[in-house]
């Protein structure tokens, strides 16, 4: 496989899925996997397209074929634990990213690899508390898988 | 809804041949210094070994190993590549949050610590030590979920402490991990009468227990990568005791 152009994290996180489906075939005695339905939240930071692209070509290299993805991208937001104010990542997503990137629009950073340390780098928009739940649009979550079954 | 980390880990820790699980349920009783001593004992006997530090808020192996001053986090085909010191490969949150403070609720603590099992590619090692945080909770748990291993317990020679030492011997034993062992450190110099203090919680079969004597300037040689030779004798009972 070439990488040129095509992000690491992005290839490990699509391997991960490919692999978990190809072993949810062998255990369920599948003849083949018709579709699967991936969640991506924006605070992943994961490139829809290079995921859609590395899903298809790894899906060829474990022998599932082709398998219809459907992507569907939520937008993250967060409630604060302490004062129980609410906000989405699109509101802090430059102020964040300045300080994970720099100058960079993006990068590999902590969140885009473990999106739960978003509690480390991010603070409640009002009381400025680090204490806060993700309510949607978490991470990576493949969602269900639809296969053929061999009997 | 189907979490492929689960399926991940096992694929990550399958040319892993033995894990060593170092706990115990106090803080601040030396599980981190153990554990480095253990991990250079092992170095030095010609094996490849990884340590995997779980302890999210307080994380100091890449500190004892005199790792502390860049550290970075490259991105592999399958995750991330472990940080390398003195020829132990490391990973540790440390790398990713730097000096920053972790305030995490227990959910946080499992979804990480999950990431950290499916996403460390570590590659052939004879021994992954785990460095487990104080307590018996989240990360503790988590663990025991997707790896199996030997256990060593670490406390310090005084009342308090061997009495929660005990508490968790008894919370592996309910889950027939086996004996584990349990090490007492003897880490604040103190003229113990451990026959005293020590045999009296630790006389029943079947604990196995060692106790680790204080050795003068251990942070040194540990940041600089070198066993203590106060340390061998004990060092490898233990391992002898672990899996031969």
């Amino acid at each position: 496989m070439n990488f040129k152009g095509m992000a690491v994290h992005e290839y490990s996180i699509a391997e991960g899925i490919v692999s978990t489906i190809k072993k949810l075939k062998d255990a369920n005695n599948l003849i083949s996997i018709s579709e699967a339905v991936i969640q991506i939240g924006s605070l992943a930071q994961i490139d829809r397209n290079v995921l859609l692209d590395l899903l298809s070509i790894l899906s060829e290299e474990y022998g599932l074929g082709k398998v219809n993805y459907i992507i569907k991208y939520e937008e993250s937001s967060f409630e604060c634990n302490q004062c129980g104010f609410t906000w989405s990542w699109s509101h802090v997503k430059e102020s964040i990213m300045g300080e994970l990137c720099g100058e960079l629009k993006d990068c590999d950073n902590p969140v885009h690899f473990i999106p739960d340390l978003i509690n480390v780098f991010m603070k409640c928009l009002r009381c400025g508390s680090q204490d806060f739940k993700i309510v949607s649009g978490y991470d990576v979550r493949l969602i269900s898988v639809k296969g053929v079954r061999n009997d | 809804m189907i979490d492929f980390k689960d399926y991940m880990v096992a694929d990550k820790l399958k040319e892993v041949d033995k894990v060593i699980i170092i706990g115990s349920g106090k803080g601040g009783v030396g599980k981190s210094t153990i554990t480095s001593l253990l991990g250079l004992r092992l170095r030095d006997l010609g094996m490849d070994v990884g340590i995997l530090d779980t302890d999210l808020h307080g994380s100091s192996i890449p500190f004892i190993l005199g790792g502390d001053k860049e550290l970075v986090i490259e991105s592999v085909r399958g995750g991330f590549k472990p940080i390398e010191l003195h020829r132990i490969k490391v990973m540790s949150l440390r790398m990713f949050v730097g000096d920053r403070p972790t305030p995490l609720r227990g959910e946080r603590k499992s979804e990480i610590l999950k990431y950290m099992l499916s996403l460390t590619v570590w590659g052939p090692l004879d021994y992954l030590l785990v460095d487990l945080p104080p307590g018996m909770s989240d990360e503790l748990l988590t663990l025991m979920k997707y790896v199996k291993g030997k256990h060593i317990v670490v406390t310090l020679p005084t009342k308090t402490s061997l009495d929660v030492a005990l508490r968790y011997v008894s919370f592996l034993n309910s889950l027939n991990y086996g004996t584990p062992i349990i090490l007492v450190n003897n880490l604040m110099n103190i003229n113990i009468d451990h026959h005293e203090v020590v045999s009296g919680f630790l006389n029943e079969p079947p604990n196995k227990y060692f106790i680790m004597p204080y050795i003068h300037g251990i942070e040194e040689h540990l940041y600089r990568g070198i066993l203590p030779v106060e340390s061998v004798k004990i060092i490898d009972k233990i391992i002898e005791c672990l899996y031969i």
